[in-house]
């Protein structure tokens, strides 16, 4: 809502600054955007008369020529063919900075001292002309600004109206708010209308047949208008709250829409059949052509304004293309109605338009002012269109609308809610400037305060509250830093899981990303393929369609944003929510995923071939499990489509269902991302680790007896499995650790065999090993490992 | 074989292991003296040959030299390998080592984990939430009906499949949530990922951020929620920095509040951060409306509560001075390593 000042003053004499009423407005709820001063671009310009004017004696095209703004006679040098003694022009001073970027300095022109400029449109940046100065009208008063004249010397505050404040979408409805927040008088417009000729009542008429959706309807009758443009003043004034003039009966009632918040709409009344304007819901499918000149097809949900023969107007919304008012229109039936705001927003809503009218409308306008409303607007296009207000107000209403609400409110609730004690005569003085009646309750120490009719928002001991608290000021209220209460239950489980996996990922070199939810419907989806996904009814883009099924997919996002960029060795992680279609319920699944290109190390100069293989990322998941302190789940081969065959994995749990996979992408994927090394990624269900994290661990005393150290040197089949040998070497007794130390293939073995070397580390708890109870160990773990994966010892 | 010069022979020994340069001369050394066809190999290996009386002497004095000379090799070795990486004429402090990759944290994580942190000391619990959520939770049990005018302060993603449903516009559907099923006092605030139709620009990301508190009990006021953000800003933004209070308007909370932070670009002189106001907006808050009680089984005669809602984005903007939401979801690496 834009607020001029000089309209604000109409109602309030507030004579501060500006900034200070923005200050005011915002820390009682009006936030103030912008203060927007129109005129402050013609700074330095001024109306002026044009003394004398005479050729330039050194040069033809010269003028020579001394102007008044008001005192000593000014020597000024203009160069347009059209200036002439007894003109009054726009003269800028020197020092001034116009408008088109000019600064205007003391200067002599072959001679001739010039002490300003004479403009023309151009220099104004008001118009293309550029041949000659701008000549204004005889009546112009020297002196005054140039900005003054034009009727933009304004100061306009912008206000961002929160939905609940539709009084305050008024210029009347400010200056009530101005008036209490600075304790002024405020001057309400004049409503007295005079009315001449026949009754309207005997050329119009008005019946309601949904009372739920309008429960007043009022409307005047004004013949004999004439169609004209709107005066500089009305059209000014409607420029500066951001409406554009369109004829003079228009501009009325949107000047009084804006002066009182209460919309209003002019038929022209040759077009309301038989003068009987009906309000009803519309029927199935019935046609309107609105103002904008689109035809809508109606429906029984919509309200509409309509006379025996068709429908004339969208309720609230949008008048009928039809019923205007045109050029040779002489009589105006005016409505001025109250709506059902939920009638109006289904209205606004179905025609898919937002206008000035909808706006108030949806948010709820005040029923009690429609008559006075529509006496005001009669009154003024009587005034200045001529026309003559026929006798009587022509309306319906339903006798509840009307009702005053009030609300019974203990004052000390008040006072416990805010956490603050506002004396009860200021209270009462701030809620009675509101427009606020407060009477005593039925109860000692209860308030009965009755509702504004404006404020339909207001509608508890809340909202009381609040009225006060705002004009009393939210920084008066004090700010309590006590604690008090029950302690809180602390983390759960799931929290703390997601702080130790950060940690975890940090410490092993990754950088977290934070990458969008919502994917296109072609988003690869590679860890979850054949699940359905959660898709949006009114997406913004084909690209963000639908909610992300896997993180991969925006996990690669990030590692090929950054390849792009030159930064190929990267490690990144991703934790958060996928979702995805189970039945008719959306699944939510919390994940991690990371990936991994380029380097082993993010420095290192004396390897051949540093690049991140396969053993690193196992190592990485097999020490990332051991950081959370959980057990690897078991690996199986993965087949799906995304990862490489020979390089995917897939952890189960015990009852086979995945809990994770790690692999490298196919070359193709690979490819298509554009990536030339392998990409390594990994993912994990938080579920399937959050059971048994972090529990309390007991102590196990430190071994007193020393641990024997052995290797095994293996001769084994190719496709023996390393990891299950030492996994179950591990399970022996007295085998304390197993670790792989070497492994090789070539010419010393045959072709279908792989030489593996096991460091061994042996230790009983009870005693101090002797050489033969090693002997025996190994012995054992040498026949096992023979029986039951066809090793041998190697010679 | 008594012509042998063992004086002469232990001399050159000597020299060569000695001026050994690196471990492959040494090898080499090795070899040719002590290695299976080594010189001294050799000779202990004719011993047998020799005269009776000769015997000991050759045998004690080869196997002292042979003794000497494996010693001598290991010192070499160990010093040469001293040499290469510590000590050697190419020592270099400068040079670089082997460098692990650092990891970070997202800035947004380590936003949000400040925030949490700021008030799980004051006793609040964290709870979470669907981010698919109803119509329910994330409008009507939180006062905005349908066609509601503030319903459109809220740009709304609609699910298709599931049919009808919202990407959760705030973490506000958990207050309901987690009121339905606890009694007062309930103390919590709701992080987590909301979703709203905006047109992406440099303040604007359709996928968003938000932190959600709600305290509720008995004789909780307005000047508690005050007390509350105060100690919330002074612990991100400094002890220093005022704060305002001003009314704004929620359909959940009344009074309803917004919390600004006075500008610490200008020191509140007014610039283009603050638009010329001086003061920032951090966070809007207020007095859960009574209605809300209304739909979990409250006694709004009996208890009262503040709530308060924020941007994670926003918060990190402001502390971190981004001045592009968008850089927080591209995961620039060169972005992301400075925080």
């Amino acid at each position: 809502m834009r607020l001029p000042l000089s309209w604000l003053r109409d109602f309030v004499p507030y004579e501060g600054s500006a900034e200070d009423l923005a200050v005011s407005l915002t820390v009682a709820g009006l936030e103030v955007e912008e203060i927007v001063r129109p005129g402050e671009i013609f700074k330095g310009v001024t109306v002026a008369e044009v003394l004398e004017a005479g050729r330039h004696p050194d040069a033809d095209r010269l003028s020579v020529c001394s102007v008044t703004i008001g005192g000593e006679p000014i020597p000024v040098v203009c160069g347009a063919p059209n200036v002439a003694a007894g003109q009054k022009v726009p003269f800028a001073e020197v020092g001034t900075l116009l408008p088109n970027g000019m600064r205007l300095k003391k200067a002599k022109i072959r001679g001739e001292v010039s002490m300003g400029m004479i403009c023309s449109e151009v220099e104004l940046e008001i118009g293309d002309d550029a041949a000659g100065i701008v000549v204004l009208p005889e009546e112009a008063a020297v002196g005054t600004s140039f900005a003054e004249y034009l009727g933009i010397d304004d100061e306009i505050i912008e206000i961002d109206v929160t939905p609940n404040r539709p009084d305050a979408l008024s210029i009347y409805g400010l200056a009530r708010e101005t008036a209490a927040l600075f304790q002024l008088p405020l001057e309400p417009p004049d409503f007295s209308v005079n009315e001449s000729g026949p009754a309207a009542s005997e050329t119009i008429s008005v019946a309601i047949e949904d009372f739920e959706g309008c429960p007043r309807y009022s409307a005047r009758l004004i013949r004999n208008v004439r169609i004209d443009s709107s005066p500089p003043w009305l059209a000014g004034r409607l420029r500066a709250v951001g409406l554009r003039p369109i004829n003079l009966i228009v501009d009325i009632t949107n000047y009084t829409m804006m002066e009182l918040g209460q919309p209003q709409h002019a038929f022209d009344l040759r077009q309301v059949a038989g003068g009987s304007i009906i309000v009803r819901r519309a029927r199935e499918g019935e046609a309107l052509r609105t103002l904008d000149e689109k035809v809508q097809t109606l429906d029984p949900e919509l309200l509409v304004i309509a006379d025996p023969d068709r429908a004339l107007a969208v309720a609230g919304v949008m008048g009928g293309f039809d019923s205007e008012i045109s050029g040779d229109t002489t009589d105006v039936l005016l409505e001025s109605a109250h709506f059902n705001p939920i009638r109006v927003s289904i209205g606004g809503g179905r025609l898919d338009l937002i206008t000035e009218s909808g706006k108030r409308f949806e948010r709820g306008t005040d029923p009690t002012i429609t008559g006075r409303a529509a006496d005001r607007t009669a009154r003024l296009i009587a005034d200045m269109a001529g026309g003559e207000v026929a006798a009587g107000l022509v309306e319906q209403v339903a006798p509840e609308a009307l009702e005053q609400r009030a609300v019974s409110v203990r004052k000390t609730w008040v006072d416990s809610l805010l956490g603050a004690s506002i004396p009860d005569d200021e209270a009462t003085g701030i809620l009675e400037r509101l427009g606020f009646e407060v009477n005593d309750g039925a109860q000692a120490g209860e308030w009965q305060v009755t509702i504004p009719p404006w404020r339909p928002d207001a509608d508890g001991p809340a909202h009381v509250a609040e009225e006060l608290a705002r004009v009393w000021g939210y920084d008066n209220l004090g700010s309590d830093t006590r604690l008090s209460g029950e302690a809180a239950a602390g983390p759960t489980l799931r929290q703390k899981l997601r702080v130790d996996i950060r940690n975890a990922m940090v410490h092993f070199g990754f950088y977290e990303v934070i990458t969008d939810s919502l994917v296109g419907r072609d988003a690869a989806h590679p860890f979850l393929p054949g699940s359905e996904p959660v898709v949006l009814a009114n997406p913004r883009g084909e690209e963000s369609s639908e909610l992300r099924r896997d993180l991969l997919p925006g996990v690669l996002r990030a590692l090929a944003h950054n390849h792009r960029h030159q930064m190929t060795d990267v490690r990144i992680f991703e934790i958060g929510m996928v979702h995805r279609l189970e039945g008719d319920k959306a699944l939510e699944q919390e994940w991690i995923v990371g990936a991994l290109h380029g380097s082993r190390l993010a420095e290192i100069w004396d390897e051949s071939s540093p690049g991140t293989d396969w053993f690193d990322l196992t190592g990485l998941m097999a020490a990332h499990y051991r950081a959370l302190r959980i057990d690897t789940p078991r690996a199986l081969p993965y087949n799906g489509a995304a990862l490489d065959a020979s390089t995917g994995i897939r952890y189960v749990d015990d009852d086979e269902n995945e809990t994770g996979l790690a692999g490298r992408l196919t070359i193709g994927f690979a490819e298509a991302l554009g990536f030339t090394k392998p990409v390594w990624v990994f993912g994990f269900r938080l579920d399937s680790i959050e059971t048994g994290h972090r529990s309390v661990r007991r102590y196990q005393g430190l071994p007193r007896f020393p641990a024997a150290e052995r290797d095994l040197s293996l001769i084994l089949p190719l496709e023996a499995p390393v990891g299950t040998i030492i996994d179950r070497l591990k399970t022996e007794k007295r085998v304390e650790d197993v670790r792989l130390v070497e492994r090789y293939t070539g010419d010393q073995i045959p072709a279908d065999r792989k030489g593996v070397l096991l460091s061994l580390r042996l230790r009983d708890i009870g005693n101090t090993m002797s050489d033969s109870d090693l002997e025996d160990i190994l012995k054992k773990l040498v026949k096992i490992l023979e029986n039951e994966f066809g090793a041998r010892l190697r010679g | 074989m008594s012509s042998i010069d063992y004086e002469a022979l232990a001399a050159e020994a000597r020299q060569m292991f000695e001026s050994a340069a690196d471990e492959h001369e040494l090898e080499s050394a090795r070899v040719a003296w002590i290695g299976r066809k080594g010189r001294i190999t050799l000779l202990l290996r004719q011993i047998p040959d020799l005269p009776a009386d000769e015997r000991p002497i050759a045998g004690g004095t080869l196997n002292a030299l042979k003794g000497e000379l494996a010693a001598c090799l290991e010192e070499r070795l160990r010093n040469l390998s001293a040499d290469e990486s510590e000590t050697g004429a190419d020592f270099d402090i400068t040079h670089p080592g082997r460098t692990p990759f650092i990891g970070r944290l997202h800035p947004l994580t380590t936003t949000l984990n400040e925030i949490i942190d700021v008030f799980r000391e004051m006793g609040f619990d964290v709870a979470e939430g669907p981010e698919v959520e109803s119509e329910y939770y994330n409008f009507e049990a939180l006062n905005i009906p349908e066609h509601h005018p503030a319903r459109g302060m809220w740009d709304t993603f609609w699910t298709e499949s599931p049919p009808g449903m919202v990407l959760r516009t705030h973490t506000s559907p958990v207050q309901i949530r987690t009121m339905e099923h606890q009694e007062p006092p309930v103390r919590i605030i709701v992080p987590g990922r909301c979703y709203r139709s905006d047109t992406p620009d440099s303040t604007h990301s359709p996928v968003f951020h938000q932190v959600e508190g709600l305290y509720v009990d008995e004789g909780v006021s307005m000047a508690m929620l005050r007390g509350a953000l105060d100690t919330f800003a002074h612990r991100l933004f400094g002890e220093e920095v005022p704060t305002r209070f001003r009314p704004s308007y929620f359909p959940f909370t009344e009074p309803s509040a917004e919390l600004d932070i006075g500008c610490f670009q200008c020191s509140g002189k007014g610039c283009r951060l603050c638009k010329g106001t001086g003061w920032i907006e951090i966070l809007g808050a207020g007095m859960v409306n009574p209605d809300l009680y209304g739909f979990v089984g409250y006694d709004p005669e009996k208890v009262t509560g503040y709530a308060f809602g924020m941007g994670v984005e926003r918060i990190a903007m402001l502390r971190y001075g981004i001045d592009d939401i968008r850089l927080f979801y591209e995961n620039d690496l060169r972005f992301l390593e400075q925080f």
